[in-house]
């Protein structure tokens, strides 16, 4: 299974969990609080009941100054008049209330139930009850303290607090793994390409001892013959050898410059100049194959790359565009100033680059042409920055592939 | 960074962060923990008269209120005597062991802790005896003397009913 499909189906089920157990913890709270409310009805229901049958049996209501709980923060019962007939605090027991609010309990027979702030802070249950005492109807007030029948809530706020708090511990350790993981393979990728260009300089040190020299025997020899022998099949086959040998010593260049060190490249380049060199060097090529190249390059601009570094780059670059125009089309290029740098851009109208390719390609050896050794735009790259630029790859306006090369320009002050 | 390391920091900044519900030490005066308003507050409604045994004395700060934890019928309630500098000017000398007798106004604080706001405090044991507030709970130190029926009014907050002090389920006492 791909890796990508693979983070996907975990990064769904973690979803998944997390709004699993987020719709757990909200449900379980948001459904505390109705709970709670019928923990305190039913207490004061209880209580209620309590009292009227101690009331019932003492209907002087001295016996219901023993009755106490730890719940009750007040008690007291009014009089249809609405004086008070007992007081859980004795001294208020014959006073009058100094509200109606028991009036409507009166008058519907119903229960009446609030939550109110008493003047110490703190906010209770009040709980109104039709009391029968003495064949009257009179009201009983509760106000009842709230902690323990609101444990209920208390536990489920806990509880969202925990659920949520493992949720994030849970992602915290997921993310940091996944970091952890990609920066393996980073590390990874970052040891397969040192290993891989060290094993590139063995091979760069093999060429320029063992391949270039009797190559340059091939090339010479071969030179002698086409120019010696008479038109005809052999002089055909000297042809081949000489461009086949001028391509394996192409190859060979390339490698003992994408081998060498990286020594900063400082001087000076002429971008017109090179442009004209490669004009002149390219034209019958891009003619027979039927290209139209479209410069767009007037400013006279140096840049800080040498003209051989930056003709190599650039052929390179018009190389991979021609490679790609089998049936002809168009190639531009163009160079523009951007403050201390020129973007010089090289666009083709052919199949163009898969975005997921496009920072892969300047990597040594990746290539998806039949023919080349992939070193093209890897040696691009260097000398783009060597000379303290960049390159980069994207797709083309009209489709095709863009290559822009950020070259740093001279500037007069450093001309001085 | 080391992964190690990254994951010791990762599980400490979660650990700062976790949000524990605050669970009230038993010994607390602190009003942002019980949710009360001890210094003022007061409700005659909750007047009641304990007797109980001093477990501890602490005489408070610029911060704390002086506070008694006493221990009554097998229960534990905090006594809120007042401001420190008022305590310890005004006072009566209190120590673990004594056994008084606590008139005031009780509450229950959000953390669960049962406090007695002191009108009057006798030491049985020391045969001393000490007013903080007026009758309808008007404290000493609030200034203008201990009229009494002076109580302080609180704002009232919506939707939840207000009592103030003084008053029985929203009105002035009719004595």
């Amino acid at each position: 299974m791909p890796r990508r499909t693979i983070s996907t189906l975990i990064l769904s089920i973690a979803v998944s969990l997390t709004i699993g157990l987020s719709w757990f913890a909200i449900r379980n709270f948001s459904s505390a609080a109705p709970i709670a409310e019928d923990n305190l009805r039913g207490l004061a229901l209880t209580i209620a009941a309590a009292m009227e049958g101690v009331a019932g049996r003492d209907p002087s209501l001295r016996s219901l100054a023993s009755f106490q709980t730890a719940d009750i923060a007040y008690a007291m019962i009014l009089s249809p008049a609405g004086k008070i007939l007992f007081h859980s605090n004795p001294d208020l027991t014959g006073n009058n209330v100094g509200d109606k609010r028991y009036r409507s309990v009166l008058k519907t027979g119903t229960l009446g139930e609030e939550r109110i702030m008493l003047g110490t802070g703190e906010y209770v249950y009040e709980f109104q009850t039709p009391f029968h005492l003495l064949g009257k109807t009179c009201v009983l007030r509760l106000a009842l303290h709230t902690w323990r029948s609101e444990a209920v809530m208390r536990r489920a706020r806990f509880g969202v607090a925990l659920i949520f708090s493992l949720l994030a511990l849970g992602w915290g350790l997921g993310i940091t793994v996944l970091w952890l993981l990609r920066r393996q393979d980073a590390q990874e990728k970052q040891l397969a390409r040192q290993n891989e260009l060290a094993r590139l300089g063995e091979v760069g040190a093999v060429l320029a001892h063992e391949v270039r020299n009797p190559l340059a025997g091939i090339k010479g020899y071969g030179q002698l013959l086409e120019e010696r022998l008479p038109e005809g099949r052999e002089r055909g086959y000297a042809q081949l050898i000489v461009r086949e040998s001028l391509r394996l010593e192409q190859l060979a260049d390339d490698i003992l410059f994408y081998t060498r060190s990286d020594n900063k490249l400082s001087q000076p380049g002429n971008l017109l100049t090179v442009i004209g060199q490669l004009m002149t060097l390219l034209t019958p090529q891009l003619e027979t194959a039927g290209i139209k190249l479209v410069l767009n390059v007037s400013e006279n601009i140096k840049v800080h790359c040498s003209e051989k570094e930056l003709h190599r780059l650039l052929l390179n670059l018009l190389t991979n565009a021609i490679q790609a125009l089998p049936e002809g089309g168009a190639i531009g290029v163009e160079a523009r100033r951007r403050g201390t740098v020129v973007d010089i851009s090289v666009a083709d109208n052919g199949p163009g680059i898969e975005p997921e390719m496009r920072t892969e390609i300047f990597e040594p050896f990746r290539t998806s042409k039949a023919r080349g050794a992939g070193l093209g735009l890897a040696v691009c790259k260097k000398i783009a920055e060597r000379c303290g630029g960049s390159i980069a790859a994207d797709a083309a306006p009209g489709g095709g592939a863009l290559f822009v090369v950020s070259l740093p320009v001279i500037l007069p002050e450093d001309s001085v | 960074m080391k992964p190690t390391k990254a994951i010791i920091y990762l599980f400490v900044a979660l650990f700062a962060s976790y949000p524990v519900v605050a669970h009230a030490f038993w010994w607390s005066g602190d009003d942002k923990q019980s949710g009360l308003n001890l210094e003022t507050g007061y409700d005659i409604n909750t007047v009641t008269t304990i007797n109980g045994r001093i477990i501890s004395v602490q005489a408070g700060d610029d911060h704390r209120n002086a506070q008694l934890e006493l221990e009554s019928n097998g229960s534990r309630v905090v006594a809120v005597l007042g401001p420190q500098r008022y305590w310890t000017e005004n006072g009566i000398a209190l120590k673990s062991g004594d056994y008084v007798s606590v008139r005031g106004s009780r509450a229950q604080g959000t953390n669960g802790v049962v406090y007695i706001l002191v009108q009057k405090i006798t030491d049985t044991t020391q045969e001393t005896e000490v007013s903080l507030r007026n009758e309808s709970g008007r404290p000493a130190w609030a200034g203008g003397g201990m009229r009494n029926g002076a109580g302080q009014m609180n704002t009232r907050t919506s939707p939840m009913r207000h009592q103030s002090p003084g008053r029985m389920g929203g009105g002035r006492m009719g004595r």
